[in-house]
């Protein structure tokens, strides 16, 4: 397996749980900003830089089967970042995309919390996801 | 119990072929700094 590209999607706009995740699914978040794709060598150490409203997105190619398991993990190393990792299939176009942005409040208008909706969308949208590797 | 700032995902992949790994700020927390990210 290979970390093939990298790119830094800045500028969502308007900022919320479940607007990272339906950043994930490409269609609906206005972003204005990619840096260049960035190789990496296979099955190494990555480090990189997030700040709230970005996301850093790499390709995974190589020889991965069905069955196979893929770990991944990330960890904090200064600031006071909390990441979030996703894993979604390969034929997601992550590009950035404009148009219409969900925002929290729409989802308060709704009487739904946010967060509850975050995982909703995290569950129908990518194939695994994780904020906090704690216990439950 | 404290929260922990890291994040970890382990899955059998259900098909063959490329995926897509994204590695985000939490929005709530608005924080930022630098990763160290690990794949196998």
């Amino acid at each position: 397996m290979m970390f093939v590209s990298r790119h830094t999607v800045r500028q969502w706009g308007a900022v919320g749980p479940a607007l990272v995740l339906l950043f994930l699914s490409a269609r609906f978040i206005a972003a204005q900003e990619a840096d260049a794709d960035q190789s990496a060598p296979a099955g190494a150490v990555i480090a990189g830089r997030a700040e709230s409203g970005s996301a850093a997105l790499y390709r995974l190619v190589g020889s991965l089967k069905a069955g196979d398991t893929l770990y991944a993990d990330v960890t904090r190393t200064s600031g006071d970042l909390d990441p979030m990792l996703f894993l979604l299939p390969g034929d997601t176009d992550a590009r950035p995309q404009a148009g219409p942005c969900w925002k929290p409040a729409a989802a308060n208008e709704r009487g739904t919390d946010p967060l509850a909706a975050m995982k909703e969308a995290a569950d129908q949208l990518t194939l695994a996801w994780n904020d906090d590797a704690a216990p439950l | 119990m404290p929260r922990r700032y890291d994040a970890q995902i382990s899955l059998a992949l259900p098909e063959d072929g490329d995926y897509v790994l994204v590695i985000a700020s939490n929005p709530v927390v608005e924080g930022f700094g630098d990763f160290r990210a690990a794949s196998a």
